[in-house]
């Protein structure tokens, strides 16, 4: 009986911890959330009368890709 | 690009009563069209960066505009108080009643994946029918839970998928880590449109943990890419004097 008290005590434990690391991990990526596409994000400010913050930037450096 | 204002809370937390529009410049004639609008720096010609807030019908600046948030304003703070008073002019816009955030092609939104560092996300269906109804089930996610969290695109046709390993021929909704390049990627989830929310946030959450973030700064990773032959072709010609983007020197860290 103890011992099963106890697994079941880990295992919340273990899952107490990774939630709480997916929270912290979601937290820190916390970002801008964009459309990509300029008819999209129109269709979205018009529909809902909000201004646009505009970005655009190359998705390559130097030509090499994987970097603004 | 300029991540040291945009990925302030301030200014993350401000935006969220704007819509927020990132392209990607040269990957559009139209859309390069219409930045020209907007922007046009000394050169004459569409640079490689453009920065404003506009109206929400798109055809009015409401500030400056200009190459990036680093011309506009003296930081974050400045940055983030400008748009909170714009957002007070707009105290009467609705809800924005959100679509699924897709990017132009797998292969452009694999790049931009691999720009943020983030996981991509894939609608994969020969069926507009299938594909409407996977993109519903996420489009909720995008833009609560995993807000600004991961990129997302949707494929008619597995030829736009090679560059993915380890896909299953019936999946729908596709999990990827790209590579730090973003040519390939790696099928970390894939799920099929029978998903449930449970299994779709699982799976989300799943990526968030194991997705491997770049480690190379950016000297390292331009040398590296030049070295290994992987450049990037433009959808139109670079009209950038500065021929494709700051030195890695002159780039600021968010």
């Amino acid at each position: 009986m103890k011992s099963r008290r106890f697994i079941i005590s880990v295992f919340l434990l273990v899952f107490c911890s990774a939630a709480a690391e997916v929270g912290a991990q979601r937290e820190l990526r916390r970002s801008i959330a964009w459309y990509g596409t300029w008819e999209s994000g129109l269709a979205a400010a018009k529909e809902s009368g909000r201004p646009i913050l505009l970005v655009s930037a190359a998705p390559h450096c130097h030509q090499v890709p994987g970097m603004w | 690009m300029d991540e040291s204002f945009l990925s302030k809370a301030k200014v993350i937390k401000a935006a969220e009563a704007f819509v927020c529009v990132r392209l990607a410049t040269y990957e559009s004639a139209e859309e390069a069209q219409f930045l020209k609008t907007v922007f046009i720096g000394r050169s004459g010609q569409l640079e490689n960066t453009v920065f404003c807030i506009l109206s929400p019908d798109g055809q009015r600046r409401l500030i400056r505009a200009g190459r990036s948030p680093l011309q506009m304003f003296s930081g974050p703070d400045q940055m983030a108080a400008t748009m909170n008073r714009i957002a007070a002019n707009y105290s009467g816009a609705r809800q924005i009643k959100h679509s699924y955030p897709a990017l132009a092609t797998v292969r452009l939104a694999l790049n931009v994946a691999a720009c943020d560092q983030q996981p991509l996300v894939i609608v994969r269906s020969s069926s507009e029918d299938e594909r409407q109804q996977c993109k519903s089930k996420l489009t909720k996610y995008a833009w609560s839970d995993f807000r600004g969290q991961f990129t997302f695109a949707e494929s008619k046709s597995d030829t736009e998928l090679a560059a993915l390993k380890g896909l299953n021929e019936q999946s729908n909704i596709i999990v990827v880590d790209p590579d730090p390049y973003g040519q390939t990627g790696v099928v970390l989830s894939q799920l099929d449109s029978s998903a449930t929310d449970d299994e779709i946030s699982d799976a989300l959450n799943l990526a968030l943990l194991t997705h491997q973030e770049r480690t190379s700064e950016a000297p390292v990773h331009i040398t590296n890419g030049r070295r290994r032959g992987i450049f990037w072709k433009t959808q139109i010609p670079v009209t950038d004097p500065g021929r494709g983007g700051p030195t890695p020197n002159e780039r600021r860290r968010p």
